[in-house]
């Protein structure tokens, strides 16, 4: 894990993502939304990890791609370093993106198959105009392949020639060709065989601790996510619901989905064998039309009436997290979920 | 184990197939028992070969022109000579499978219920209207809410998780006494996953069916699995009950899997007997290397070029599956000596890296 300093990078405030579902083809009519980020607020510090986990459909790559501004955000703010990302425009921007970059899932169809691993890795240096000398290039290249793990030798190979892992080193070093202050890994080790999903694991806390980076992971393996990440956010239907430092959340979730999550990790532990699971029923509702109030409350079972007409503010526990949430998990609730639990 | 108890036996199972680059040598002399009523995993990465050896039990590798050797014994009928025509009575009917992408698996232009209708009538002489009712009574079982009215629906407008149950519904429309899931749960969220593997396990509890679950995850199968098998570049390279395997394994691929993996509980394997003391590694230590090519695999131990504990010598010696010391259900192949492999182990589960632990096991032996 990282030092962090406690003072933010990324301040996100409020910040919502709607896509509009649209009906005709030339008159075209907006006939609802869906809504993949919907009023999400949380600091990033400088030089920590931050892991964001929820199903499929949560909203978390909806908010990576937010924050480098791979998407245009409906409403809401992020300031980078202290400027607002969603008012930049032109060169302010492009500079801007020099300082965020980001890994994504699919090794195999995140590099162009047509072109060499030194021209993928150098490519970030001719989009901003950096390093024209031809020699004074391949030495940086050559440098960051090094520096995640792959032969500099092998500059003029194609991406076929590479394994999976090999594939994703060669992400990582076209990611940080630029040194970037930020970095956004999406599911990075998620297409990864096991053996191989622990080099790359190592790989990028090796490079975040020896460049000071600061990233923002997300997954949807919470083991994995428990550790690489200092501070964690849950996110379902497009709302943070528990949000706080890695230990606190695992150890002690107050929020019954976080509970619910936790609990339905399988667990490499044989004695464990068959025991009772408290399992969710059902599936995750569709974002365009969230059930309302406790976006959670037609899976929860601790619902009550309220959860259905009252929308649960994030409010900070003493257990350590800030969870919104109505009728917070006791710690008995939690140690029947089966995760550790306090003393 | 004794031999009437075993629903199926593989025995010396080698499946190749030829390629413009060479001979595949996906599976290369496995054998293995799966007990009637019980879970077998197989665990093992990409390219081991588990995929392969499940398919070939159904017969669904013969038309891409493998090579196949060795006997599949379901009961008393050897599935790899039985003639297409025999199979397809087994297959769906006694031996039915679950695989990784229910939405590739399912037809999507025919509807949930003309799928499952269809499994039952390709095997018993009943009516449409009464396999409707079969399909509808499964279904329910499975799970899916309002079966009655769900049944007329196309594949894409279930959500995951019902695609997998549907699946499910639809390989036990016959009862089958063998299941073979393949990676049932890859494509699923957690919340999903435990469903369907809860599910899973209730099925077997009601209908006494015997489960082969493929898998990679290593989580899944201590779940699941009553005995496990661990596969490598198309080998099985230990074998032994679930709780033996994650208490006393004996191969250094099994460690290397184990000792890769991150926990829920924010430690990896090897600190977490040690979680009252003071003792917090966080550190994974992955395997060295990647799968090698199965066209031209190493010689003698195939796990050699990665193994941190490999002698010259195995890069000659082809290990034999032997049953380790004082455990006759416990086989494993390696070629370290038994004693020595145990104060390795010793060492690696309080957290030591595999250097540390040469060292330690070589000054405890001096």
């Amino acid at each position: 894990m990282s030092e962090a300093t406690g003072e933010p990078l990324i301040e996100v405030r409020d910040l919502v993502k709607h896509f509009p579902i649209t009906r005709g083809i030339i008159f075209q009519k907006k006939i609802g939304a869906v809504k993949a980020v919907d009023g999400i607020s949380f600091d990033v510090h400088r030089g920590e990890t931050l892991g964001i986990v929820g199903e499929s459909g949560c909203g978390k790559s909806t908010t990576a791609r937010l924050l480098v501004k791979l998407l245009e955000a409906t409403s809401g703010e992020i300031r980078f370093d202290g400027r607002d990302l969603t008012q930049l425009r032109g060169a302010e921007l492009k500079q801007m993106r020099r300082e965020m970059q980001m890994i994504f899932q699919d090794p195999y169809s995140s590099l162009n198959p047509r072109k060499t691993v030194g021209s993928i890795i150098g490519e970030p240096f001719s989009i901003h105009n950096m390093l024209p000398g031809k020699d004074e290039r391949k030495k940086r290249v050559q440098d960051l392949m090094e520096m995640v793990g792959l032969n500099p030798e092998h500059y003029n190979r194609y991406p076929h020639e590479f394994s999976g892992g090999q594939r994703q080193r060669i992400g990582v070093a076209r990611a940080l060709a630029l040194d970037p202050k930020l970095l956004i890994a999406d599911e990075p080790v998620s297409a990864l065989d096991v053996s191989i999903q622990a080099q790359v694991l190592n790989l990028l806390r090796d490079l975040q601790s020896r460049l000071g980076l600061t990233v923002v992971f997300i997954a949807h393996d919470l083991s994995v996510v428990r550790h690489m990440c200092d501070r964690v956010a849950v996110m379902y239907l497009g709302k943070i619901v528990e949000f706080g430092p890695g230990g606190a959340l695992y150890e002690f979730p107050r929020h019954p989905y976080t509970g619910a999550l936790l609990s339905a990790v399988p667990v490499v532990d044989p004695t464990r064998h068959g025991r009772e699971r408290k399992l969710l029923t059902g599936d995750v509702p569709s974002p365009v039309n969230p059930p309302s109030a406790c976006r959670f409350h037609t899976r929860c079972p601790k619902a009550t009436e309220i959860c259905s007409t009252d929308e649960p503010q994030l409010v900070p526990q003493d257990s350590g997290t800030t969870v919104a949430c109505h009728h917070l998990l006791t710690h008995e609730e939690a140690l029947e979920l089966g995760v550790r639990g306090w003393g | 184990m004794s031999t009437e108890e075993l629903l199926l036996r593989v025995e010396g199972l080698s499946v190749a197939f030829p390629t413009e680059d060479g001979v595949v040598r996906a599976v290369d002399g496995i054998s293995y028992g799966v007990t009637k009523g019980k879970t077998l995993g197989i665990v093992g990465e990409s390219g081991s070969g588990k995929t392969v050896a499940s398919l070939t039990t159904l017969g669904l590798t013969r038309r891409q022109g493998a090579d196949i050797k060795g006997r599949i014994m379901f009961e008393d009928r050897d599935l790899v000579a039985m003639s297409e025509d025999d199979l397809r009575k087994v297959r769906g009917n006694e031996v039915a499978m679950v695989f990784q992408d229910p939405l590739s698996s399912l037809h999507p232009l025919y509807t949930v219920g003309k799928q499952l209708v269809e499994a039952v009538r390709a095997h018993r002489d009943v009516s449409k209207k009464a396999a409707r009712e079969r399909a509808i009574e499964m279904l329910g079982y499975v799970g899916i809410p309002d079966p009655a009215r769900r049944i007329d629906d196309f594949p894409h407008e279930f959500s995951g998780g019902m695609r997998q149950r549907a699946m499910i519904a639809m390989a036990l429309m016959n009862e089958p006494r063998l299941l073979i899931a393949d990676e049932p749960t890859t494509a699923l969220d957690v919340t999903v996953q435990a469903q369907i593997l809860a599910l899973m396990e209730r099925l077997q509890r009601e209908l006494g069916m015997a489960i082969v679950i493929i898998t990679h995850d290593l989580g899944v199968v201590a779940e699941m699995a009553d005995d496990i098998a661990v596969m490598y570049a198309g080998n099985i390279v230990e074998y032994a009950t679930a709780q033996t395997l994650f208490e006393r394994p004996e191969h250094p691929y099994t460690w290397g899997l184990l000792r890769s993996i991150p926990t829920i509980e924010g430690q990896t394997w090897g600190s977490m007997r040690e979680r009252s003391g003071n003792v917090e590694r966080r550190e994974l230590v992955p395997i060295q290397g990647s799968p090698p090519s199965l066209i031209s695999p190493p010689s003698g131990c195939r796990f050699h070029p990665r193994c941190p504990y490999a002698e010259p010598s195995h890069a000659e010696i082809v290990p034999l599956l032997q049953p380790v010391a004082e455990e006759p259900q416990h086989v494993s192949a390696c070629l370290l000596a038994d004693e020595y492999r145990r104060r390795l182990w010793e060492r690696l589960r309080t957290g030591d890296t595999p250097a540390e632990a040469i060292a330690g096991a070589g000054e405890e032996a001096a």
